[in-house]
């Protein structure tokens, strides 16, 4: 309250004018480019493309929905996404709550590693396909020429139908598992310290300890890290493309691959609007559920320290 | 742990040898464990293909939209923060736009660029890059801004100084920390993004990453593995130096918000 009366009502004034214009432009921008874009797209896709001969769209509303969800190539997708969300985000957490756990002491080695964490998240997706496509292909590949050795027989990592989508889960594991310990590193880094020292104390083994001290604990931030693994697992597109095209057959065509084909080489934007509609659906659930843990969490978090 | 370690670095490893292969080393059986590294790969790359000016146009692209949005996202956050400017809900509007999947919004933005004769310039990608960059800048540093005393904006106020001062002279500097990893991962957005690129550029603006998928879907008689693996070590690398320049930043850029520090 040391503010002389002059001064006070020019901060007064200054705070009561709020500074619209620096909202403007950039709320404009995103009107443009993503709140008009999404409004297009629910409209492209209760519309189907005028006939070859000409004419205007042609409204079909919800129609466009029931012929998608009987088509078998997105039902196909669909599903292929779904195993791909699951299997991956499991895989990652697995071996991602692994590494946080062994890499979460204090030496030189395990100090290098956690940098060396936030290395493959940074990197293109189409770049990490390829060099999988160089290790994995089945003639001149790395890793069939290092099983031979040991004498097992080199297998078509990426071409066969059975193994395929279990590379592509475990490439896309080599990419985020790592980014999956980085943040329960830090979560772990987050616990208080006296719950465990306790324990010690009363002999509890470090097995109990995981399983009834550290797992509880960090099981916010777990479900926080899952439900960004299954929301980009929604939108999985670049590394797909590159490693198998969403072949063989259709046994890795993610939903965003098929949108994308159908939309720009297939040419059938309304159909491909009308997958993408639901793609932002599922995203929108995954968003929502996402949100709710966040919140939690942190009110959690809160809790705590009080 | 150090096997674990080896085995985690050895595609990047294997790659980057790869590249430095003659065709013959690439595909020998043993594999050439030994060999002269040669720079054959990346003089084919950047004399006898277009890569360099594909390696351009990423940087531009990359470039102009980390500009455009860090110099509009942090003013809006600034807004944001001190005035509380349309409240928690345009925020969580803006920041809900940040989830929106590549592949959906591409095929309107795609029919609207169409519109206004934006496919292929290089205006092209800095602005539709837009729709993730802006939210994400916005995001990071309102976080960063509210946690900035508002007392030195108040006294640079009031000895005169206009808003737009103070963000200049006063915020950015004050939030440098924060700028610094928001501005790296704006970068490395742009510079990794596929579906825009492909979609929204044709041969003027095409980008790097784009012309490494080309690459790999023409080359299936693998016979250019090693100018595959020259394109992929030009396209990783950027990333790959940044994140290490700034490696503490970014592992708190990367959680930060999700864990209660």
């Amino acid at each position: 309250m040391d503010l002389l009366p002059g001064k006070m009502a020019v901060v007064v004034r200054f705070a009561a004018r709020k500074p619209y214009w620096t909202v403007v432009i950039p709320i404009a921008l995103l009107a443009v480019v993503a709140v008009y874009p999404i409004i297009e797209l629910v409209r492209l896709s209760l519309h189907n493309a005028p006939s070859a001969t000409g004419g205007v769209e042609v409204f079909v509303g919800l129609k466009q929905f029931g012929w998608i969800l009987e088509s078998s190539e997105f039902r196909n997708s669909l599903k292929v996404t779904f195993i791909f969300i699951f299997g991956a985000s499991v895989v990652e957490i697995f071996i991602g709550l692994a590494l946080a756990l062994l890499f979460n002491v204090e030496s030189t080695l395990a100090r290098v590693f956690r940098l060396l964490l936030v290395l493959p998240a940074m990197l293109a997706p189409v770049a990490v396909g390829l060099i999988w496509v160089l290790i994995l292909n089945s003639d001149f590949g790395i890793l069939n020429y290092l099983l031979g050795l040991v004498g097992i027989e080199g297998q078509a990592w990426l071409a066969s139908p059975a193994l395929a989508m279990r590379s592509l889960i475990l490439i896309d594991a080599w990419q985020w598992a790592p980014f999956v310990a980085l943040f329960l590193l830090a979560g772990l880094r987050s616990l208080p310290t006296e719950p465990f020292e306790a324990a010690k104390v009363d002999g509890a083994s470090p097995i109990q300890i995981f399983r009834y001290l550290t797992l509880p604990m960090l099981q916010p931030v777990l479900a926080v890290v899952f439900l960004i693994r299954v929301l980009d697992g929604t939108k999985l597109f670049g590394l797909v493309l590159v490693l198998t095209s969403g072949g063989p057959g259709s046994s890795t065509n993610v939903l965003g691959l098929e949108i994308f084909k159908k939309a720009f080489e297939g040419n059938q934007m309304n159909f491909a609007a009308g997958m993408a509609v639901i793609q932002l659906l599922l995203v929108l659930l995954f968003a929502g559920v996402y949100t709710i843990l966040f919140l939690r969490s942190h009110a959690a978090a809160i809790g705590d320290d009080t | 742990m150090a096997l674990i370690v080896a085995l985690f670095m050895f595609p990047v490893y294997w790659v980057l040898t790869t590249s430095l292969k003659t065709p013959l080393e690439a595909f020998a059986k043993p594999p050439a464990l030994i060999f002269r590294p040669t720079f054959e790969n990346y003089q084919e790359l950047f004399s006898g293909t277009d890569f360099a000016r594909l390696t351009l146009n990423s940087i531009i692209a990359a470039v102009g939209n980390t500009v455009i949005s860090i110099i509009l996202g942090t003013t809006a956050a600034w807004g944001m923060s001190r005035y509380r400017i349309g409240g928690n809900w345009l925020f969580i509007g803006v920041l809900s736009i940040r989830f929106l999947p590549v592949t959906s919004i591409v095929i309107p933005l795609f029919l609207l660029f169409v519109q206004f004769r934006l496919i292929d310039t290089f205006a092209t990608l800095p602005l539709a890059y837009l729709v993730f960059s802006l939210p994400f800048v916005i995001w990071m540093m309102r976080a960063y801004i509210d946690g900035i005393p508002y007392e030195i904006e108040e006294s640079a106020m009031v000895d005169g100084a206009s808003r737009l001062a103070v963000i200049w002279r006063i915020v950015i500097p004050l939030a440098a920390p924060g700028l610094v990893p928001t501005i790296i991962f704006c970068f490395i957005f742009a510079w990794n993004e596929l579906v825009f690129a492909t979609v929204l550029t044709r041969v003027t603006a095409r980008t790097a990453v784009v012309g490494l998928t080309a690459f790999a879907s023409t080359s299936e008689d693998a016979i250019r593995w090693g100018l595959i693996s020259a394109a992929a070590m030009v396209v990783m690398s950027p990333p790959m130096i940044l994140a290490f320049l700034l490696r503490r930043h970014l592992a708190g850029g990367l959680t930060i918000g999700a864990i209660k520090h």
